[in-house]
């Protein structure tokens, strides 16, 4: 699904990314964890394709194709979506209006424009959210849980191959929390690849993950399975460096 | 009063008729002044102008006209003209003002001024039904028109220039007056031919009580030029205005607001939107103007800018005269450029760069759309600014 190799990367002439490697197969959910600062975050966004990220070397294919050249909305037609650990506001695009226009870039013929409406709506109440969010501009004057279940709500709608969920679990409640991780979970198959950025072990308690990554210093330093999740939670990132 | 408000729209024409009688149809009857006689037997067969009528008035009568496609008629009766549209052409000729009505000057101004143009004024005290929308033919050159919202009334005053056929250069000279506590919402669009210009001239009264809320929006052009002056008469005067440019390739406007206060209480909102792609340049002009013995006003002024492209420029020059001290003023300018994470956000969905930046501009110009009610000139309008697709069917 997604192969990332040798990945280097400069934010505004300063190197953040120094030589990432990183195979997903699909239908694994694999967890990156790590220190702020570790580059996390640019690996999110370049992944993604912000353009003020700079690839210098290195190569990332999805499905088998370099994407390297491809802009962001080219990424998400090929169905990569990246929930942001700070989505952005946008004060005069109302929510209705953007998930509309999201929904046939993304989805295009497969969604029928008068079957739209109803999509949205079924999701919705799957994630509990209420009517009002619709007529409502995005993110703005959202809450942090507000605005990461309208980020669930989104990945639902797009139906993407791979997601690259960037802090999803940052600032939530308890409750909160439960609800984006079940919704992760019920967006979770077999076609389906995750990538969870992650400080906290308690998110992967609802969403296990296959691997788990460190990140240090701009590049994975170890990996393991879930339960390394569980030391760095006990141990914090320190001792990484000593391997 | 009886409001009749017909939309007509045939496959190539749409058309506005607005029938505004003040009294019941009835008392039309046996009139003494046959309006008919100015309708000529072409209009009369025109199959795209459907429930024409041509009332006959009585001296005493009042009365406001109905409203065409080609051209507009009007009438007069002794307490005074209600409305008037002139607009010559072949086949309506423009009626010949008389002395002797209760206020000379708007009929002394009719007679000095107008070739083509309007002349409206609302009934005392009344309420309109939904919004009253008057459509300009845009093919006139020079246009003069007199509105008048008598005392107490209350009207969504919808004031359109259709897209001329060929390119040419609009002037239009507006004079508004708010009598005592009318309550107007006015806005004027105006459409225009893409190699264009337009140079409007707005005069605003507004007396004690009144209250005007007036938007305006312009399609691009080459150029366009407006100068608004406000005078603020009465206590509790209030003004509140919006308006919105969007400039592309090498056009210029230049844009004016000058707001005088002159009586206490009063109170002004200014706010002015320009987007510029390209080499445009917008030059805003912005004054209020409080006088040493007026107290207790409040005055706000600003001008907002977004720049698509390095080469777009706007001069904004805000200005104050304030001679008292006991009044709430403020005035300011931003400039900015697309946001960067905004536009990732946008496209990380999938929109393209071209949709992200037109939703974006979309929601900077939200403010000002959104106190439009829909139009179909707000479509056309929006559509030479490329922004059409997110205006229409924006329902949740």
């Amino acid at each position: 699904m997604l192969s990332i190799k040798d990945l280097c990367v400069s934010v505004e002439g300063k190197e953040v990314l120094k030589g990432v490697n990183l195979e997903m197969a699909k239908g694994e959910v694999h967890a990156i964890m790590g220190k702020n600062g570790s580059g996390k975050t640019t690996l999110s966004y370049t992944l993604m394709g912000h353009p003020k990220y700079v690839v210098t070397k290195g190569e990332v294919l999805f499905e088998g194709k370099s994407i390297l050249d491809l802009s962001a909305d080219e990424r998400a037609k090929l169905r990569m979506f990246l929930g942001f650990q700070y989505p952005v506001a946008i004060p005069g695009v109302t929510v209705a209006q953007f998930l509309r226009s999201a929904i046939s870039s993304v989805r295009g013929s497969e969604v029928p424009s008068k079957d739209i409406r109803k999509l949205i709506k079924k999701e919705m109440l799957e994630l509990d959210i209420p009517d009002s969010f619709m007529t409502r501009y995005l993110n703005d004057g959202f809450s942090g849980g507000e605005k990461k279940r309208l980020e669930t709500l989104q990945m639902r709608l797009l139906a993407p191959k791979l997601m690259i969920l960037d802090e999803t679990d940052s600032g939530l409640d308890i409750d909160s929390m439960k609800k984006v991780a079940e919704g992760i979970q019920n967006t979770r198959s077999q076609d389906t690849s995750i990538l969870l950025i992650t400080h906290y072990q308690r998110l992967l308690d609802y969403v296990k993950p296959d691997f788990v990554h460190v990140f240090l210093d701009g590049k994975i330093a170890h990996s393991g399975t879930a339960d390394l999740a569980l030391r760095l939670e006990k141990d914090g990132y320190e001792w990484v460096r000593g391997l | 009063m009886v409001l009749v408000r017909e939309e007509i729209e045939k496959s190539t024409q749409k058309l506005k008729l607005v029938q505004h009688l003040d009294k019941k149809d009835e008392l039309y009857k046996n009139l003494s002044l046959d309006f008919a006689s100015f309708i000529s037997e072409d209009i009369k067969k025109r199959e795209d102008i459907i429930n024409l009528t041509a009332p006959t008035l009585e001296k005493g009568e009042d009365f406001s006209l109905l409203l065409s496609a080609k051209g507009f008629g009007g009438a007069k009766s002794h307490k005074g003209v209600h409305a008037l549209a002139l607009k010559v052409d072949e086949s309506l000729e423009p009626i010949v003002f008389e002395q002797g009505y209760e206020n000379d000057f708007f009929v002394d101004t009719a007679k000095a001024k107008w070739t083509n143009g309007l002349f409206f004024r609302s009934p005392k005290s009344e309420k309109t039904n939904g919004s009253l929308s008057i459509v300009l033919d845009g093919e006139n050159e020079i246009i003069r028109n007199q509105i008048i919202f008598s005392e107490s009334s209350q009207t969504n005053f919808l004031f359109t220039t259709k897209k001329p056929k060929k390119s040419k250069k609009t002037i239009t000279y507006t004079e508004v007056i708010l009598k005592k506590n009318a309550q107007v919402n006015f806005q004027f669009l105006q459409d225009l031919e893409i190699h264009s210009s337009a140079m409007n001239r707005f005069f605003f009264q507004i007396e004690e009580g009144a209250s005007l809320q007036l938007t305006m929006l312009g399609s691009s052009g080459v150029g366009y030029q407006s100068r608004v002056l406000v005078s603020l008469e009465g206590e509790n005067a209030n003004f509140d205005f919006c308006s919105g440019i969007k400039g592309s390739k090498e056009e210029q406007h230049d844009y004016s607001v000058e707001v005088y206060h002159r009586a206490a209480k009063s109170n002004s909102s200014t706010k002015v939107f320009h987007v510029l792609a390209d080499k445009a340049k917008a030059n805003f002009q912005g004054l209020i103007q409080i006088e040493k013995n007026i107290s207790n006003c409040e005055a706000h002024q600003k001008s907002r800018t977004l720049l698509l492209n390095k080469g777009a420029v706007v001069n904004a020059i805000p200005k104050l005269i304030i001679k008292n001290d006991v009044v709430a003023c403020s005035h300011g300018a931003s400039i900015s450029k697309i946001d960067d994470n905004q536009m990732f956000y946008l496209m990380s969905r999938g929109l393209s760069q071209e949709m992200a930046e037109q939703l974006v501009i979309r929601a900077f110009l939200e403010p000002l759309l959104g106190r439009f009610q829909n139009s179909s000139y707000v479509g056309k309008i929006l559509e030479n600014w490329g922004l059409s697709s997110y205006y229409e069917g924006e329902d949740a």
